[in-house]
């Protein structure tokens, strides 16, 4: 049976900080993948993550600034438990509006995206549109990923949101969207939240190209879109924009 | 070079065969298409025809989404990704 998108399952563990999880990803990714995009909840919320939450009617947030990917195959340890039953309509419209706030989502999908490269010290903590070595390696090889959560959170949080990249699959679908002249795919589906020690920071460690172009941010931003079923957020933040077909 | 082929100037009128069970039932449930419960049988069918293209072109959607997700599904590499990022979200920080 697999894990439905709307719906909240206990941790299958203690955790923590966090007692549950509602499920994001759109339900044909759910059905087809082994790892699928969550949100934690949440009894506390730590001051950074407070404009991001949105809180149940029987306690505890569900925290949309921590998107993270758990694999949910059989010889993973488990995470998500028993189902909780489905959040409401209004709670995962709350959700799913803090969801691309926090991501930028409603800009980075207009006609013409700007998001102004802000001052970040990129060796003191991941910045917003730059491409860092991060995660375990893999082969002896860290994979590149791109930061997709906002700066001032980065540096507050001592945590960062990035979607992967990849050279090895190449399928045309807005989830995997091309970066880098079309030498890489953006991993959209599998975007997750990590640590700062688990992102390579120092100059010496940064691969190149050092950073995506606003027009690739542009395409990760639809591809997120996409995977984690936003259509509706954004027809709701941005006027005059109706839901696309998904 | 041959003639471009002509387009129809007009909102397009064709004659057509309508299933008999689809011109019994569907101008009785105007609502069903979206339609006000006064819509003419002419709108009904139309709106029937708009749906039905809109679904032609959504089914095509999903098996390409389908299709593109299964193949990301058995990708090594991700496979690998996906059980370190696991591991170290199980050992903290985040959650």
């Amino acid at each position: 049976m697999p894990f439905l998108r709307g719906v909240i399952y206990a941790a299958a563990q203690q955790l923590p900080g966090t007692e549950a999880f509602l499920v994001i990803t759109n339900d044909r990714w759910n059905q087809t993948m082994s790892q699928i995009g969550v949100l934690p909840v949440r009894r506390d919320v730590p001051e950074h993550d407070t404009p991001y939450s949105t809180p149940l009617p029987d306690g505890g947030q569900i925290v949309a600034s921590r998107l993270v990917a758990p694999d949910i195959g059989p010889r993973a340890t488990p995470l998500l438990g028993l189902s909780r039953g489905s959040a409401t309509e209004e709670v995962l419209a709350a959700v799913e509006d803090k969801l691309v706030l926090f991501l930028q989502l409603e800009r980075l999908v207009a006609p013409a995206p700007r998001i102004p490269r802000t001052v970040g010290d990129a060796t003191r903590y991941p910045v917003w549109g730059d491409i860092y070595l991060a995660g375990s390696p893999i082969d002896g090889e860290r994979k590149r990923r791109i930061v997709v959560s906002p700066n001032a959170w980065n540096a507050l949080s001592g945590l960062a949101t990035l979607v992967r990249t990849t050279t090895a699959f190449k399928y045309d679908d807005v989830a995997f969207p091309r970066i880098q002249g079309g030498a890489a795919r953006a991993c959209c589906g599998d975007a997750t939240t990590m640590v700062h020690e688990q992102v390579r920071l120092s100059e010496r460690e940064r691969p190149y190209p050092r950073v995506a172009t606003m027009a690739e941010m542009a395409l990760v931003a639809r591809g997120l879109v996409a995977t984690h079923e936003l259509d509706r957020a954004i027809a709701r933040l941005v006027p005059g924009r109706s839901a696309p077909a998904r | 070079m041959g003639r471009a082929q002509r387009q129809p100037t007009t909102v397009g009128r064709v004659s057509l065969s309508v299933p008999p069970e689809i011109q019994r039932e569907a101008p009785k449930h105007p609502e069903l298409v979206g339609l006000a419960k006064d819509a003419s049988r002419s709108k009904v069918l139309e709106q029937l025809i708009r749906l039905g293209w809109d679904a032609v072109l959504q089914a095509k959607r999903d098996r390409e989404q389908l299709a593109a997700y299964a193949a990301y599904e058995s990708d090594p590499e991700r496979q690998a990704v996906a059980r370190a990022d696991h591991e170290q979200l199980v050992r903290g920080g985040v959650l």
